[in-house]
């Protein structure tokens, strides 16, 4: 399910401080965060869950407009220098991270980078107009950030609808978030038509993958209760009784409407849009049944419906047969990404990247990994269909990498950053694998004991077009759970402990050796013998002795 | 520091310090015996804690389990078509597991094997279910072997496995992926599986938090109680969070658990002998962990020893008999597990590895227990002071000690003793490799027992019997001149090896408890071994037998045999608990019985098990006590019977004297 909106914007690339600026239907909580940044590209990337492209295909739009697991920012920003645009990026994250009700504010220096091959702007508007000042790319993301409700309402709040109408109206976070994987966009790109007229044109989108039986499944039975005997579907050719049960697979029939889907209906047509909101229906009317449930006369041309009125419209779709759907399109390439790695203090990445075409591709794999991974290039090693592996010093790997771009982790600053150019020949599979070092964090950098680990942000895949450049599939794989080796820390007060006793024992007899005489036995006895105790027990035993003599005297 | 000068004062004037000195063998005999007395105390009220639960995410049994009703009748649906292709190969047992498994809707792989020790090929189907809306970086593993460790079938721990994997995916609450695995058998092929995960596979489902292996080898419906099998090779234990979530879930469901081959009739009890029987053998069985084994796989464990080194919490659940409990019931209690850990946010907390359990519900902490192995490991320590103080010669029995007599004669002798000792280091290392390199080339099949037997029995226990008799037999005619430089070298060859045994067995208590305590234990009598003269038939006798009991291939034998017997320290706890003539009549009937039909030639194989097990264990299980024994044991015994050869004429004072004369 793909949920598509799209807006523009006109105002000037520089505006006049002293003229109000006006927004009709670009969100003006947008606008003013991009003048003020003087962004002309911005990029927002919401996700959730993992993508199984063996079951769903491609991604939709070429996962161009896809996130990974987490938040994901990149911007063009516009300044006078480096350090400039970096204030300037730091602003906007601060500012969205308000907006949208992220933590995009933990996006610092140690989580941004500036990709080199991907994730490159739409230089299609430089040729119209001449720009003040350099552009410059900037690009974090928080692999740990979980997406939910508060990250969505801003999103719907953004349309011209505020979500109250038109098919946004279906979107609540109790149905979104509660799909199979779930992806929210909000693109900006400065479009222009002349020298003096420049727009900007926001787009967003949200991708839903629903698990449809099992949405309704659990719309029936909210708890998992054990089917009850009379709806068991067993296997008849198979051991059947009243004891045994040889479950058949799922039934092909399916009923479903839009309220099963996401607990709510069209709230009417989008009334401010020029056009009326129009649905159509894209099945195969052989197996397939479509009904409208609305309180509205209904216009329609075919499959299609226009919801001019402010009344709720519902859809429902009923089948005999569910396997009778559009073919997924397979996508161009696979890949994942596993953490391998026996010990506590080092570990490895392990890519696997599967191109199934008859194609070669040209495919940019990149990573960022934060500073405490200490990466050893050297280790870098390619297998080839699982038969032979190859170093990074042998020559045969410049046939699958071309290129690697690598700027390293200074710590505490900035992250690694990592761009594989690597060409994929045509039913390969090809398997990259990275070796590296956990860095030691200080003392407070640790979180607190009840933690989860280290999430790294996904890998992000594309394939290239080798004579444009143009990327023509993106994916990203899932973030990695990387555990650092934590210390004791009740360590410390022992060692403090420990190092106090051998402290003061030392120093006790270090004192006794600078004040004390040293005597030979007999002297120190003789001494002994006249210290004030002595004397005294002494005397006790002296009085002892006599009062027992005075006792046996009289006898 | 005052009272520390006055009691040395007072030492010196008594003249302690060489009474001191005559009577270290006796500290060290004293301080094991302390060791074992420390062992003892522990399961005493008041020494143990009863468990609980530190991770309060993981919430056991907070739930209501719905494996029950409809999953009943699936359960049975599933195990009855197992059980009717029990007799196909394994690629096709597979085959038809992976269209289920498929069509329930997991992602379904073989990983091919093929077994290094008998060449059979050995594929194992993994099914992975990547958990909506999750993230997709941590799994949880269900390992259902074909084959339990005794070679029977697993039909209901397969049949469960897979019922259980449907119903799991019909639930809506993981946040981590599920992994069900398939393998042929728990020990090799599972290993494999395992390493290859961490390694190579190509579908992975994130790094495995815990594992949780099933074993049920019958068809019946109803179950008595719950085994729970954990102890890792190495030493290392999981979580004691994990176990306590399993043992209470167990209880919750109404079922009793058994730790450590606990008998059904001790499962209530928890009076001090039944938690005393379960500490002995909870030390027997972490020590012994991957390398016993009741078939004749050479050794592998339960299962949940393949998950070992991978920082996986993985645990073994059998189940046990026939009795009222519902096999569903055995389910649930999986389920629950599953649950708890799905639960867990963080990771399990960092300091709970290292326990005792006493019982299911009590376990003594390692400060707590660690004593007893320091306190065995001690008596070396003493053990070779005292022989560097020259306690060891017999010729200096009716000495007094002096200072004068640690510094040697020339510096030569004890760089004769040190390069001695290295030379039996290297070589005992280089021949304990050679001998683990074996495995590689010679499988463990029935057509080279006879080789693994030979290696056994003619290259280790016999010529080292053999060699402990030396010392008895060169008295005959083994005969060296009187001189210092061979009573130094004795002497510093005698406390440097000792010195490096306890050192080494120091270093291990720390990771590995159990074998140090009862390596430390069974080659004791190595601290009483004296040399002297080769006229002293007496001591050179005594030297054989105080050899013969502290050879690690003698202990190999012993080890090997017990293996064999079905030898249940449960029923000596029951002897001596309930005393009475005719129990004890019993059981030496039970025993005569069991000698009369036992099969000599079957009890002998135990040691070749047990050796190939030993050997192989590195490469197979990552299990490195081959290497300690090579690297410690061995070398320290052979150092102490090249010591009891030598023939040493004088005591170090009489030496002396005569230099001085001269």
């Amino acid at each position: 399910m793909s949920f598509n909106f799209e807006t523009n914007h006109t105002a000037d690339l520089y505006p006049n401080t002293q003229e109000a600026a006006h927004y009709d239907v670009f969100p003006k909580a947008i606008g003013s965060i991009l003048q003020n940044t003087n962004a002309r590209e911005l990029h927002l990337r919401f996700g959730q869950g993992w993508y199984d492209a063996d079951a769903w295909g491609k991604l939709l739009r070429n996962g161009l407009e896809n996130g990974g697991t987490g938040v994901e920012l990149w911007a063009v920003i516009e300044a006078e220098s480096k350090d400039d645009a970096f204030v300037k990026w730091s602003q906007l994250t601060n500012s969205l991270s308000g907006l949208f009700c992220a933590s995009l504010n933990f996006i610092d220096s140690s989580t941004t980078t500036s990709p080199v091959t991907i994730f490159q702007p739409d230089g299609s508007f430089l040729q119209k107009i001449q720009l003040k000042n350099d552009l410059y790319l900037l690009r974090g993301a928080l692999p740990r950030e979980p997406v939910c409700t508060e990250n969505l309402t801003p999103f719907l709040k953004m349309l011209p609808t505020k979500g109250k109408a038109g098919i946004s109206s279906l979107l609540t976070g109790r149905k979104v978030f509660n799909s199979e994987w779930s992806s929210m966009a909000v693109d900006v790109l400065t479009v222009c038509d002349s020298p003096n007229s420049c727009h900007y044109e926001i787009k967003q989108s949200l991708d839903l993958i629903k698990n449809i039986p099992h949405v309704l499944d659990k719309n029936r039975m909210p708890i998992p209760k054990p089917i009850p005997g009379d709806e068991m579907r067993c296997d008849e050719t198979k051991k059947h009784d009243a004891y045994h049960c040889f479950p058949l697979p799922e039934s092909n029939k399916l009923d479903f409407g839009l309220m099963d889907l996401f607990g709510r209906v069209i709230h009417g047509g989008a009334l401010l849009a020029d056009s009326p909101t129009r649905v159509c229906a894209d099945i195969d009317t052989d197996s397939w049944e479509l009904s409208v449930n609305s309180t509205a006369a209904l216009t329609s041309s075919g499959l299609c419906y226009d919801l001019n009125t402010n009344q709720d419209y519902d859809f429902r779709l009923s089948t005999n047969d569910s396997t009778k759907i559009k073919p997924l399109e397979a996508p161009p390439i696979y890949a994942s990404r596993s953490l391998s790695g026996y010990s506590q203090d080092s570990g490895g990445f392990r890519i696997d990247l599967l191109n199934p075409t008859n194609d070669d591709l040209n495919v940019v794999v990149f990573e960022t990994f934060p500073w405490f991974v200490r990466l050893y290039l050297h280790t870098l090693t390619i297998s080839v269909n699982d038969t032979t592996t190859y170093d990074v010093s042998d020559r045969v790997i410049n046939s699958v990498v071309n290129e690697i771009i690598y700027n390293p982790a200074v710590d505490r600053k900035s992250p690694s950053h990592l761009e594989l150019m690597t060409l994929i020949p045509a039913n390969t599979k090809v398997k990259l694998s990275l070796d590296f070092d956990k860095a030691m964090l200080l003392y407070a950098e640790y979180p607190p004991d009840a933690n989860h680990g280290f999430e790294i942000e996904p890998a992000v895949i594309s394939i290239i077009d080798p004579i444009t450049k143009e990327i023509n599939y993106q994916m990203r794989t899932t973030t990695a759970l990387l555990t650092l080796p934590t210390p004791d820390f009740s360590m410390p007060y022992n060692v403090i402990i420990i190092t106090s006793t051998v402290m003061s024992l030392a120093f006790g007899s270090f004192f006794n050796l600078l004040t004390k005489k040293t005597v030979t036995e007999e002297e120190a006895e003789a001494v002994a013998e006249q210290s004030r105790l002595r004397r005294i027990t002494k005397k006790l035993q002296e009085l002892k002795q006599r009062i027992r003599g005075s006792k046996e005297a009289p006898q | 520091m005052a009272l520390l000068e006055y009691v040395q004062r007072k030492i010196s004037r008594f003249g302690l310090v060489p009474r001191l000195v005559k009577s270290m063998p006796k500290i060290s005999f004293l301080l094991a015996l302390a060791s074992i007395l420390w062992l003892v105390v522990l399961p005493i009220e008041g020494q143990f804690r009863n468990t609980y639960i530190s991770e309060n995410a993981l919430m056991p049994s907070q739930a209501y389990s719905f494996f029950r009703e409809s999953e009943w009748n699936f359960l049975r649906g599933y195990r009855d078509e197992i059980y009717k292709h029990r007799e196909d190969p394994l690629e096709e047992r597979n085959s038809m597991l992976q269209d289920w498994m498929r069509e329930i809707g997991y992602k379904t792989a073989i990983l091919n094997y093929t077994n290094p020790q008998t060449g059979e090929n050995r594929p194992t189907l993994y099914a992975i279910y990547h958990a909506p809306k999750g993230d997709d970086t941590e799994a949880i593993v269900l390992v259902a072997p074909w084959h339990t460790r005794e070679g029977r079938f697993n039909i209901g721990g397969t049949g469960l496995g897979v019922s259980l994997a449907k119903y799991f995916h019909r639930l809506s609450i993981w946040a981590k992926n599920i992994i069900v695995v398939f393998p042929e058998d728990g020990q090799d092929t599972l290993r494999n599986w395992v390493n290859a995960y961490h390694t190579s596979l190509d579908q992975t489902g994130g790094s495995i938090l815990s594992a949780i292996v099933m074993e049920y080898p019958s068809g019946a419906d109803g179950i008595d109680y719950i085994e729970l099998e954990y102890a890792g090779v190495n030493g290392q234990l999981p979580n004691l969070d994990i176990l306590n979530t399993a043992a209470l879930i167990t209880d919750h469901e109404g079922m009793r658990i058994s730790i450590h081959k606990t008998p059904r009739g001790q499962l209530w009890a928890t009076d001090y002998s039944s938690r005393l029987t379960t500490l002995l053998h909870a030390i027997f069985d972490y020590a012994t962990a991957g390398l016993l084994s009741p078939s004749r796989s050479g050794g592998g464990g339960s299962g949940c020893e393949a998950f070992s080194g991978w920082n996986v919490q993985a645990l073994t659940l059998r189940a046990v008999g026939d009795g009222d409990h519902d096999i569903t019931t055995y389910g649930r209690v999986v389920e629950a597990v599953f649950r708890s850990v799905n639960n867990l946010l963080e990771k399990f907390h960092q300091s709970y590895f290292f326990y005792l359990l006493l019982g299911p519900t009590f376990f003594v902490s390692i400060g707590n227990y660690l004593p007893a192995s320091v306190l065995a490991a001690a008596s070396f320590v003493v053990g070779s002071a005292s022989s560097l103080l020259g306690n060891h010669n017999v010729n200096n029995a009716h000495m007094q000690f002096s200072p004068s007599l640690i510094v040697p004669s020339t510096s030569i002798s004890p760089m004769v003793a040190l390069l001695c000792f290295f030379t039996v280091l290297s070589a005992s290392v280089l021949a304990g490799i050679r001998l683990a390199d074996v495995t590689n080339n010679f499988p463990y099949d029935d057509l080279h027992k006879e080789l693994y037997a030979q290696l056994t029995y003619r290259v280790c226990i016999i010529p080292s019997i053999v060699l402990s008799l030396w010392p008895t037999l060169s008295s005959y005619f083994f005969r060296l001149p009187k001189s210092k430089e061979i009573n130094d070298v004795a002497r510093f060859l005698n406390a440097f090896s000792l010195f490096c045994f306890a050192f080494t067995l120091i270093a291990l208590l720390v990771f590995h408890f159990s074998l140090s305590l009862l390596i430390s234990l069974v080659s004791l009598p190595l601290v009483f071994v004296r040399y002297g003269p080769s006229c002293d038939k007496n001591t050179r006798l005594r030297s054989t037998i105080f050899l013969i009991s502290s050879c690690p291939f003698v202990w190999l034998f012993v080890l090997g045999i017990f293996n064999k017997t079905d030898f249940e320290l449960d029923r000596v706890r029951n002897l001596i608990q309930y005393f009475q003539m005719n129990l004890l009549r019993k059981e030496i009937q039970s025993v005569i019985d069991w000698a009369e039909l036992v099969d000599i030639k079957q009890l002998l194989e135990g040691p070749v098990d047990l050796l190939y097990s030993l050997i192989s264990g590195y490469s197979r299980f990552q299990n490195w006590t081959w290497l300690f024994i090579v690297i410690s044991w061995i070398p320290a015994w052979l150092c102490t019977l090249i010591v009891s050869c030598i023939d040493v004429e004088c005591g170090d004072f009489e030496v002396d004297e005569e230099k001085k004369r001269r």
